[in-house]
């Protein structure tokens, strides 16, 4: 029989805060996001609105005469964010690195690793977030302060500013808000699904199933839809709030609640899955 | 007084209306312990809760006097070997094990060494480069250990660790575990494979329809058949006078000679008493035997015993 070894065996590893342990896991899902040149293919085509809009800028500054029809004013920024959400950017972005986030984990298995580590199911979900939330304001919150930066430097007065002081703060809260309302849908579809398919399907399907029920109830002219109603929509009327222009829109404040509403829901659901829904293959 | 490195108090675990687990109560000390039973038996699920993966349905789970369940304090202490794949596609080992080394606190720089020496004990040092889907059963099995194992884990929880295994990986195996033991760490090891077992402990956990038959050790255990004799084989160049010698002795419950053989065969309820009269025969007696065997003192003839 071995003589045990029982003096008191220190663990030499450090009790890392839950920044870093989710910094660790993001690292992780993000250099392998990275990896990936269909991915970035679509973060380079992303910036493309970006660009044409720069393009405009450098015109209508340098060619004021050429150009009378571009005015360059706080609602520029609003839309271009919004446009990036319209036109699919947003939505590819989060499906791409967010339907699998989850779902690849508990399909493969390595959910039950990560959960024997000592990490919470609160820094999974964290470690989760960071690289979707980070690859969405890549195609929204740093092309628009690119664009802001490069009006800066293009204008030879500070009108903009002048008429709109809080535009910075308009443009970063507003891309927050928007990036965080669709990195917590994704993961939650995610987190509903063992497979990455059937995840990305459900979440394409939820993103665009509003703006067509929107437009069917427009054509048949039952009732003046309401954006709430859909995702995108939602979020394209939420903008209105963030830059100060409650008085348009369909009805902007019940769209940031609807999306608070779905944020919320969203964290449920992921609690639900990843907490009280426990590993029992 | 330290309480025990793992404790199980009136533990139920319902999954549904099936019953996985049913009022277990265990406690688990430094050494290898194995639990033992057929596919269903509940080990998968003991281990699950042990690991903090499962919460009881009922009763309490305690590794170092902590409550398992979502508690990253006790997931430092602990190494797991699940039963299933467990691997981030498109990562290789090296990334792998770093990666996890990392989210056990340790710096790059630690984090990095650790996945090297890892990946080096469990002879997987030359495909560390390679992607973990295209590793081999047996390759994904090292590296599922050696991720368990890197951090110098206090407890160490293997499901079903010889799976896919060939035999030289088994007895690699094998030897880890029992290494892991001598070290004073606790290792807790599911396994339905009993020969295998036998090798690594003799402290072992019999289960059976989520039931804790037993628990001990094999002998200790074996001695509690009372209603089973024991057999016990011996080799001797002569049988005929050793089997008249015993023939009288109290418990004896069968017994049958070959000259052809040289060997008697016998079945005793009491076998503390029948080997002190062996050791009589040899000493006082001068007789001769060459070797004394007992068939049924493994954990295969235990196992069967106890489901009968």
């Amino acid at each position: 029989m071995p003589l045990h070894d029982l003096t008191y065996q220190r663990f030499e590893g450090e009790r890392s805060s839950r920044l870093a342990r989710s910094v660790a896991m993001a690292r992780s899902s993000g250099s392998l996001l990275l990896k990936r040149r269909s991915f970035l293919l679509l973060l380079a085509v992303s910036w493309i609105p970006a660009i044409v809009r720069g393009a405009q800028i450098f015109v209508a500054r340098k060619f004021p005469d050429a150009f009378p029809f571009l005015t360059i004013d706080a609602l520029l920024w609003q839309d271009f964010v919004s446009q990036q959400v319209v036109f699919l950017p947003v939505l590819l972005i989060a499906l791409y690195a967010g339907a699998s986030a989850i779902s690849a984990d508990l399909s493969s298995g390595a959910f039950v690793v990560y959960l024997s580590k000592p990490i919470s199911r609160s820094d999974y979900v964290i470690g989760k977030a960071i690289p979707v939330m980070t690859a969405l304001l890549a195609v929204t919150l740093a092309p628009a302060l690119t664009l802001l930066l490069a009006h800066v430097f293009l204008a030879e007065d500070f009108v903009l500013f002048k008429a709109a002081p809080l535009l910075p703060l308009s443009v970063v809260s507003y891309s927050v808000w928007t990036c965080l309302y669709f990195t917590l849908v994704v993961l939650a579809v995610s987190s509903l699904s063992r497979s990455p398919r059937v995840a990305g399907a459900g979440f394409g399907a939820l993103a665009l199933a509003g703006p067509i029920f929107l437009e069917a109830l427009s054509r048949l002219r039952i009732v003046d839809p309401p954006a709430f109603l859909s995702m995108i929509d939602a979020t394209v009327d939420s903008g209105h709030v963030f830059f100060g222009n409650t008085s348009t829109g369909s009805a902007p404040f019940a769209s940031l609640a609807a999306m608070a509403l779905g944020m919320g829901i969203s964290l449920a659901i992921l609690r639900w899955r990843l907490r009280s829904a426990e590993v029992s293959s | 007084m330290n309480p025990p490195v793992v404790e199980l108090c009136a533990v139920s675990r319902w999954y549904g209306n099936v019953l996985g687990l049913s009022r277990v109560d265990l406690t688990f000390e430094s050494g290898v312990t194995a639990l033992l039973g057929p596919n269903g038996a509940g080990k998968s699920t003991l281990l699950k809760l042990v690991t903090g993966l499962l919460r009881p349905s009922s009763g309490t789970v305690s590794v170092f006097g902590a409550a398992p369940f979502a508690n990253p304090d006790v997931h430092r202490k602990l190494g797991l070997v699940p039963e299933e794949e467990e691997f981030q596609a498109r990562v290789n080992a090296s990334d792998w094990l770093e990666y996890l080394m990392r989210l056990h606190g340790f710096d790059e720089n630690a984090a990095r060494e650790r996945a090297r020496k890892a990946l080096h004990d469990v002879g997987l040092e030359s495909a560390s480069k390679r992607r973990v889907t295209s590793f081999s059963r047996g390759m994904k099995q090292r590296l599922r250990i050696a991720q368990a194992m890197a951090h110098d884990p206090e407890i160490l929880v293997l499901d079903e660790p010889l799976t896919g295994l060939d035999p030289v990986g088994r007895h690699e195996v094998i030897d880890w575990i029992r290494d892991w033991g001598a070290r004073g760490k606790s290792v807790l090891v599911s396994s339905h494979i009993l020969h295998e077992v036998e090798l690594m402990t003799r402290e072992v956990v019999l289960m059976t329809a989520g039931k804790v038959m037993a628990s001990g050790n094999i002998h200790e255990i074996r001695r509690l058949i009372d209603a089973h004799p024991h057999h016990i084989l011996i080799s001797t160049p002569e049988p005929r006078r050793l089997a008249g010698r015993l023939l009288d002795q109290v418990g004896l419950h069968s017994i049958s000679f070959s000259e052809e053989l040289q060997q008697v065969k016998l079945e005793t309820r009491e076998p503390d008493r029948f080997y002190e009269l062996l050791a009589n025969y040899v000493l006082e007696e001068e007789g001769t035997i060459h070797e004394v065997s007992s068939p049924d003192d493994n954990l295969e003839a235990v196992f069967h015993y106890l489901v009968e």
